[in-house]
């Protein structure tokens, strides 16, 4: 059993099919304060490492069956494999023996006779490389999450959206399914950060943003900050009829939310204006055709009077034909 | 008789792992030593029997790795020499290298059983 407060160790996979070197080697890495498990031969090694995920593996080069080079070479073509270090020990030290362990994708060497302060060396600085990869992936994920979300509502932002609705067409395209885009704004916004203040305006957007999320729950719908008080839905696989009952929800929430906006000319809380529109992507056609009919649905129902969603008319689509 | 058996400096890097002396642990290694090696001495008489070349090397490889660390020097440099042939794929190799190999391990083994004491 693996204690909690040793999950963070180093887990060091010893692979030797001499069970005298396993013991000195489980000896010398658990001295150096890592955690060790071992194998005793190639196919052992591979299962071991899919199970346990080791931060590095020390494999011995001449074992019976499946030498270490060719287990090193199988251990490259597991999907987990990506950056874990492998270290070869061989007691071969010809050129050709240093070149093959390079070869099968080993990110070092030691050889036999087993130089014990060397060996510790290169283990640490190993898994100090590792360490400093994952850092480096962990903030490469970090920064691309940053790069893509909204600062204030945490949604995905305008830079997100026109990607994701590009890559969404393009696979709608593919499989010949409907589209959708809903438009949203907040009605007489202006008038609201007037009485109430901008810190308060703020607030009004990172809840219509939750409500608008709450609405559209699929994997694949996407909401996003389109501008100022302006959101942005999209729906793949969602004909016009599935489209309206997301809006309807939508409208739905943010009138639960009953966030008090008395200098509205239309109501006392705040309400939103929707614009639907849904598309079949065709090659001939780009996305941008999308965005434009689901503006002037919005343009309509602001025109009607706001507090409402409008369909766009030309674009709607139903029943595939 | 003027070459020692059980070479000091190994030996002391040896007990630098094991830190100086946790005698669990150095009764633990010699004896998956004494437990291995004997299998081994009896691949590499099989094998310069039979004239398997790959065996020789393999089986000599590994009892040299552990025989070094434990500062075995006499019987490293026989298991070196052996697995130099097998490497070179040499066959007709006399047997009574064979049979030394399981003298100098008797000796060594003895050595260690005193080292320990």
């Amino acid at each position: 059993m693996i204690l909690a407060s040793e999950q963070s160790l180093p887990l060091v996979l010893v692979v030797d099919d001499d069970s005298t070197m396993r013991i000195l080697l489980r000896r010398a890495m658990e001295k150096q304060g890592y955690r060790v498990a071992e194998a005793s031969n190639g196919q052992e090694c591979l299962e071991i490492y899919t199970r346990l995920r080791p931060d590095i593996v020390l494999l011995d080069a001449m074992m019976p069956i499946m030498d270490g080079f060719e287990c090193c070479l199988q251990l490259q073509k597991l999907p987990e494999a990506n950056r874990t270090p492998v270290l070869i020990i061989t007691g071969l030290e010809d050129k050709a023996s240093v070149d093959r362990a390079f070869e099968v994708g080993a990110a070092d060497y030691v050889t036999k006779p087993i130089h014990w302060p060397v060996l510790c060396h290169r283990v640490r600085r190993l898994i100090n490389q590792l360490r400093l990869y994952q850092q480096l992936e962990a903030a490469n994920l970090e920064l691309q999450r940053l790069a893509g979300s909204d600062g204030l509502t945490h949604l995905a932002n305008r830079r997100y959206f026109d990607k994701y609705l590009y890559r969404e067409w393009q696979r709608m395209s593919r499989e010949q399914g409907p589209i959708s885009l809903i438009l949203c704004d907040v009605d007489h916004f202006k008038i609201y950060n007037d009485t109430y203040g901008h810190q308060a305006g703020d607030k009004c957007l990172q809840q219509v943003a939750e409500a608008i999320s709450r609405a559209a729950k699929r994997s694949t719908d996407l909401v996003a900050r389109y501008g100022g008080e302006e959101f942005v839905v999209v729906l793949p696989n969602t004909p016009s009829r599935g489209a309206v009952r997301v809006a309807e929800e939508i409208q739905m929430h943010v009138k639960n939310l009953a966030l008090p906006h008395l200098a509205s000319p239309i109501s006392q809380v705040v309400t939103l204006s929707l614009g639907i529109a849904t598309q079949s992507p065709a090659s001939e056609v780009s996305e941008s055709a999308l965005i434009k009919a689901a503006d002037e649905a919005l343009y309509q129902a602001k025109h009607e009077g706001r507090d409402r969603y409008c369909l766009h008319a030309a674009t709607c689509l139903d029943e595939p034909h | 008789m003027s070459k020692p058996i059980i070479d000091r400096e190994a030996w002391q890097t040896f007990l630098g792992i094991s830190e100086g002396g946790d005698y669990e642990f150095l009764q633990e290694v010699l004896d998956s030593y004494f437990e291995e090696a004997p299998k081994l001495i009896q691949d590499i008489q099989l094998a310069v029997l039979q004239g398997d070349a790959k065996k020789l090397q393999h089986a000599a490889h590994t009892l040299k790795s552990t025989s070094t660390v434990l500062g075995a020097v006499t019987l490293t440099e026989l298991c070196n020499e052996l697995e130099e042939l097998g490497k070179a794929g040499a066959t007709g190799i006399p047997l009574d290298r064979g049979e030394a190999v399981a003298q100098e391990y008797a000796k060594a083994k003895a050595a260690l059983e005193q080292v320990i004491q």
